[in-house]
């Protein structure tokens, strides 16, 4: 059942993007947004949307909640 | 969802026009340019002149120079802030879209404020402000937010 409680969303791009040895800028380019993009989303400063989120997953081979997850706070 | 905008070429078009019309808007109001070529026989759908009957569907004389400031600041506004930036992507439609709530929503702020401690003349030349108001806080804001997102970039890396 979903928790009520407030959540926000944390990501482990930045990790996976170190282990494909992949710049933002790379990254940016594989998926077609810009880097600054890929950086907000990698600060949890911007939530992408659905097809972002499986583009990236699929880059990184991957399912879209082993890379995004949701993170509770009150 | 398909959103209109104009070719990226444009920005710059954009950013000259504004420029230009600062220029002029400038002249006219601190120079006092004269410009009279610019008097013209212009047709009005409706005109009120000050101590005088209102007129409909006529000629009248008229210096088109307020008219032309006025179409360059709202030509240059449009196309350097709706023009596609060089890669236009989803976090680039969400910062236009917070840029434009944002200036809407200052814009109006402003307005109820400036009715309330404006008046006379004061309230008019800010009404004249509060005509491109929404135009000119979207800019500031938009690219503002383009710089600092470029700025964070230089940290990164």
């Amino acid at each position: 059942m979903f928790n009520r409680k407030l959540c926000s969303m944390k990501n482990k791009i930045k990790i996976y993007r170190a282990k494909f040895e992949l710049t933002q800028a790379q990254l940016a380019e594989l998926v077609q947004v810009s880097r600054q993009s890929i950086n907000a989303i990698e600060k949890a400063k911007y939530i992408p949307s659905t097809v972002l989120a499986l583009k990236l997953a699929s880059i990184f081979e991957v399912k879209v909640e082993d890379l995004f997850e949701l993170e509770e706070y009150e | 969802m398909k959103t209109y905008l104009f070719p990226s070429v444009y920005q710059k078009l954009g950013f000259t026009l504004f420029i230009l019309a600062l220029l002029l808007f400038t002249g006219v109001l601190l120079f006092d340019w004269e410009l009279s070529f610019l008097t013209v026989k212009v047709w009005a759908l409706w005109d009120i002149e000050f101590l005088a009957d209102s007129q409909y569907f006529t000629f009248i004389e008229n210096n088109i120079i307020d008219e032309i400031i006025l179409l360059l600041f709202i030509l240059g506004l449009l196309f350097s802030g709706f023009s596609k930036q060089k890669i236009e992507d989803e976090y680039i439609a969400k910062t236009r879209l917070s840029s434009l709530l944002s200036a809407v929503l200052i814009n109006y702020v402003l307005l109820i404020l400036g009715s309330f401690f404006l008046y006379g003349l004061a309230f008019y030349y800010f009404a004249l402000f509060a005509l491109l108001g929404v135009l000119l806080i979207y800019n500031l804001k938009f690219h503002l937010n383009i710089y600092v997102q470029q700025k964070a970039l230089q940290h990164e890396e």
